[in-house]
């Protein structure tokens, strides 16, 4: 009886082991895409950067003339081709992002920026993009509240 | 030193001098010590007395026989025997035990990897280069403006930057 229970328990076990390690692989299957879509917000009244932001800093130094970059959000989802996701991002602003495409390491991205203004989403941005899998693609310049900007990072593997 | 001392430690020099160690008690020599160290007279009947080595130390040890020898081999022996009895034999796990031990560790790996992907922390941010990206399309909305701006000591990095009109 005892070893029944044993048995029965260590079947449940397995199934679980092998869903968590299946779980990734179906993740990584050619027709699913993992996306990242990183929130930033970018100021000139503090010198804070937050550490997984320290090469977009040292590269867009030069460029504007921002001090200080905040991650406050890191989004990640994995979603099949053609299927859309729909991030929020910091206040009314919001992303929804579509992978189009998958051919030779690039992926393709159909991104939309809105706004919430009034109980409507306003189209801010609408792009079709090729990327290089696993880099990130830059958009910004929406204001945001105290002076600030925002600065979206989206990335497809 | 009074002759009544002397006389009371009489016998015990006596034995000493005559080497009747066992006749005297450690006590006692102990007091006899203190008595000559104070008494010139029953020193002097110890000066002409040259000790003498205890014979026992001198003697060379016995070589052991065979006999012993052999002996010593059979209690080494059974000393060794008694020891390895009490030695316990490792317990052994059931199989199971160990297939559910490498089904946690595998199914903790699984989930580790899942909620990785879930909020990203495993990725490092590397911007893509002018190379990286083709925008096939680009439209902004309202009074905006937007154009893509080379980002870097190289310009390198492509940077879709959208301008607003102020109150937008």
């Amino acid at each position: 009886m005892n070893m029944r229970r044993g048995r029965t328990n260590l079947s449940a076990v397995l199934v679980l082991a092998l869903l968590a390690v299946c779980q990734p692989a179906v993740a990584a299957a050619p027709k699913s895409v993992e996306l990242q879509v990183w929130t930033i917000r970018a100021t000139r009244s503090n010198t804070e950067i937050s550490p997984k932001l320290k090469p977009l800093a040292k590269k867009l130094k030069e460029t504007f003339n921002f001090t200080g970059y905040k991650l406050v959000k890191a989004d990640a989802k994995s979603v099949d081709v053609a299927k859309t996701y729909n991030a929020s991002l910091t206040g009314p602003f919001k992303a929804s992002i579509k992978p189009t495409e998958r051919t030779d390491g690039k992926i393709k991205l159909a991104v939309t920026v809105t706004k919430r203004v009034k109980d409507k989403d306003e189209k801010k941005l609408s792009t079709t993009i090729s990327l290089k899998a696993g880099r990130f693609q830059l958009f910004g310049g929406w204001k945001l509240d105290k002076g600030d900007v925002l600065i979206v990072a989206v990335s497809a593997k | 030193m009074s002759s009544g001392t002397c006389k009371k430690w009489h016998d015990a020099i006596t034995a000493l001098v005559e080497g009747r160690f066992d006749d005297v008690s450690p006590d006692e020599i102990e007091q006899v010590e203190t008595h000559l160290n104070e008494c010139e007279a029953c020193a002097n009947r110890l000066n002409h007395v040259t000790p003498t080595a205890d014979p026992l130390l001198d003697a060379e040890p016995a070589e052991p026989s065979a006999e012993q020898w052999e002996g010593a081999w059979d209690r080494i022996d059974d000393s060794a025997a008694a020891a390895e009895a009490t030695v316990r034999e490792p317990r052994r796990l059931p199989m199971w035990a160990g297939l559910s031990a490498a089904a946690v560790v595998v199914a903790a790996v699984g989930l580790w990897q899942s909620v990785g992907l879930r909020n990203g922390s495993d990725w490092a941010m590397q911007l893509a280069g002018a190379g990286d990206v083709q925008i096939e399309s680009l439209e902004v909305f309202g009074d905006a403006t937007t154009m893509v701006l080379g980002a870097g000591d190289d310009a390198e990095t492509p940077v879709i930057w959208v301008m607003e009109e102020e109150g937008a």
